[in-house]
């Protein structure tokens, strides 16, 4: 009966949660939201989550009805992701091990967010896409890694529409990505986009440039309306994932596959994903905004299995780094 | 001697008719039957042919343009074995390259659905020549000349002429150069 | 025409045939269901028609490839040489690593080097070189290489575009064969001797793209 407490807040969401095997007792978060037109800086972003840690963890160990005392493990993320806000949520969790006096283990954001999606969905051995703000990877398990299929040869997904709701000045509440698919809905011109696999492999950078160059001549020209620009980029970004997932998924015979990250809880991307899979005889599992989006009790979740298998880190040795690759890690837990 | 009678592999129901005649006499009789429509056929320059396979490949394409619309660029099928033949956009270039010239001492022949022979049966009865195997055609390639139209290269020689003629008919329409 | 089903890929379905005597191929793309309309069908013409022109222009660079010999972009479907008596790099290199054969394993690396340096150096970009997507005639000292499926290809003479192309193989080729650094390094010394005024820029490319993966800052 091992309950363990994890810290996440690579990015702009602080969310701390707390799981007891396999059970979600609490995953309270919070978003550090910009005005439109902006994107979050590190700085900024480390000062959001030390203002609400505090509130955060009593509110999960309120949730959860646990007391300090009952933990066993603290769980934090050590990377990949920004710099100041990845130490100033580290450093709360060093502090409560530190005084609660509980080992520590220092998790894999991305491999987080595939744990969990295999704990929440019940994916057993499925082909993996993590698409986010800053990830971008098609994953499949094999001897103790999480090997990396595909991936973006630039910037990431969420960065692409990140960035292009910043063009349109989108609201960042809940989230760029969110408004962008709902706008997207209405749109009904198809605009023809760089599409741009290579190999397993995409790159979003050229197809950025392109739509973010033309969109306001061709809004203003009447041409395109914003709701047609989001539609014909999300067919296009999404059909490029989809393709590389397929690939992965014919090179490795896999019969699932899973979409997890940010990204994920676009309803239109499982929508097409789930086509793919279906034609393949495959099934789609995804999970909702709860565990799609960078949350706590996914660093927990990775951590109780890095636990079980002893895999915790003495003080000195939990620190966070900026560049930590999915492959990099040991995946003791699998066979 | 027997001409060659191939179904097509795309339209069961059609068929390609092949002969060669050698040492004929009245080339500008034939082309003058084609043009006052006493039969219709592909008269062509043997010269310019490496291989049967060459001709089929350029009739297979004529015939799956045939069974779309707006997709032929000439009149009719057998002038459509010509202009597929030949690397060049220009119809009359390619009918004057490609198309047996009146001082010609053989001709290939290339007929679409003859069905019951009549048209083969015609060209036969008209032809002052020899009928020979259509494999002979080998023999009247003029490689230099083809090389030189073609614009192949070295490499594409080396390996075979055939093959690198068949990928330019079959790229033709998508290639811009 | 009678086919045989060899292949279902992601792309599409691969048949054997026959074409008027000659042993072919029947490569047919799918219709993608989960595309829009518009990009399924500009995306399926423009693959096949590059396919159509790598072939041409590959033959002609005096690159092996098979012969084309047909192409229908309404019924998705192109037709083109069989290649006999051949298997592909990706079995081949299994083969050889099993019997431990490094000397002949070494000559397939000098092979693989050389094609894509007249590939490259011809300004052609594979776009998914694997080793599932070259064959190999032949055993040893006389055997060729050929390259198949050009999808996803197209001509261009940047770099960073031929840089993108070898970090593909490179991927592949050492997930697919495990412990063939070595052997990969031979593959790129060989290739800059066979693409001498481009190399020198596009092994630049190639370790700025190996270290974006590493250094990328992940967010989010």
């Amino acid at each position: 009966m091992v309950i363990a407490i994890g810290f996440e807040g690579s990015a702009n969401k602080l969310g701390i949660g707390i799981i007891q095997d396999g059970v979600v007792l609490s995953n309270p978060r919070h978003t550090y939201i910009t005005p439109p037109g902006e994107g979050f800086l590190p700085r900024d972003t480390a000062k959001h989550h030390r203002e609400h840690a505090l509130d955060i963890l009593q509110a999960a160990l309120q949730e959860a009805k646990i007391t300090p005392e009952q933990i066993d493990v603290v769980c934090y993320t050590k990377g990949p992701g920004m710099g100041a806000p990845l130490i100033s949520t580290a450093v709360v969790a060093r502090t409560v091990a530190q005084l609660w006096k509980k080992p520590i283990v220092a998790v894999n954001h991305c491999i987080g967010h595939i744990e969990m999606g295999r704990l929440i969905t019940g994916a057993v051995n499925p082909t993996v896409l993590y698409v986010s703000g800053g990830n971008t990877q098609v994953i499949s398990y094999s001897e103790k890694r999480y090997r990396i299929f595909g991936e973006t040869i630039d910037i990431a997904v969420g960065n692409c529409l990140d960035r292009f709701a910043r063009v349109l000045k989108l609201s960042n509440d809940p989230s760029p990505g969110y408004n962008i698919e709902q706008l997207a809905k209405k749109g009904e011109k198809f605009l023809e986009l760089p599409y741009a696999v290579k190999g397993m492999d995409v790159s979003f950078s050229g197809l950025l440039s392109f739509i973010e160059e033309r969109a306001p001549v061709l809004i203003k020209k009447g041409e395109y309306t914003p709701a047609d620009l989001c539609m014909s980029l999300q067919e296009t970004i999404f059909a490029m994932l989809v393709e590389i997932t397929e690939r992965a998924m014919a090179h490795c015979c896999s019969q699932e596959v899973l979409i997890v990250g940010g990204v994920g809880c676009n309803k239109h991307l499982q929508d097409m994903m789930r086509k793919m899979a279906e034609e393949r005889d495959a099934v789609l599992y995804a999970t909702d905004e709860r565990f799609c989006i960078d949350n706590g009790a996914m660093i927990a979740q990775a951590g109780l299995e890095m636990f079980k298998c002893g895999m915790t880190s003495p003080l000195d040795d939990t620190f966070c780094t900026q560049r930590y690759r999915t492959d990099e890690v040991l995946v003791k837990w699998r066979d | 001697m027997a001409a060659e009678v191939i179904a097509n592999e795309l339209f069961p129901d059609s068929t390609i008719t092949l002969a060669l005649f050698r040492n004929v006499e009245n080339v500008k009789e034939i082309r003058q039957c084609v043009m006052n429509g006493t039969f219709e056929a592909a008269i062509l320059k043997t010269s310019m042919i490496v291989d049967p396979f060459q001709v089929i490949v350029a009739a297979n394409k004529a015939v799956v343009h045939q069974n779309k619309v707006g997709k032929m660029m000439t009149k009719n099928v057998h002038s459509e074995i010509l202009f597929n033949l030949s690397p060049s956009k220009n119809i009359s270039d390619s009918f004057r390259k490609f198309g047996a010239g009146d001082t010609d001492q053989s001709v290939f022949i290339a007929v679409i659905d003859d069905k019951t022979g009549q048209t083969l049966q015609a060209i036969q009865n008209t032809v002052k020549g020899q009928q020979v195997d259509v494999d002979e055609v080998k023999q009247l390639s003029d490689l230099n000349n083809i090389k030189k139209i073609y614009k192949l290269t070295d490499a594409e020689l080396s390996w075979s002429p055939l093959d690198a003629l068949v990928t330019r008919i079959a790229a033709k329409d998508i290639m811009t150069i | 025409m009678e086919r045989v089903l060899i292949k279902q890929g992601a792309e599409g379905k691969l048949y054997s045939s026959e074409f008027y005597g000659k042993p072919c191929i029947v490569k047919e793309r799918f219709t993608k269901s989960y595309r829009h309309p518009a990009l399924d069908k500009s995306l399926t013409t423009q693959r096949m028609k590059a396919e159509a022109r790598a072939l041409l222009r590959c033959r002609m660079s005096g690159i092996e490839c098979p012969a084309l010999y047909m192409v229908d972009i309404e019924s998705r479907c192109i037709i083109m040489e069989r290649v006999l008596n051949s298997v592909t790099v990706r079995e081949y290199t299994r083969t050889l690593q099993e019997k431990d054969d490094a000397k002949n394993l070494l000559s397939l690396a000098k092979q693989i080097g050389e094609v894509l340096g007249r590939l490259h150096s011809n300004n052609i970009i594979h776009g998914d070189l694997t080793t599932s997507n070259m064959l190999i005639k032949g055993y040893g000292e006389n055997s060729r290489i050929i390259l198949i499926d050009f999808g996803l290809s197209y001509f261009d003479s940047v770099a960073e575009d031929k840089g993108v192309d070898l970090y593909v193989l490179e991927r592949a080729f050492l997930s697919t064969h495990p412990n063939t650094e070595a052997l990969f390094q031979v593959i790129l010394d060989t290739y800059k001797d066979n693409n001498k005024t481009g190399a020198e820029d596009v092994m630049k490319k190639l370790e700025e793209i190996r270290m974006r993966g590493r250094k990328r800052t992940m967010v989010g």
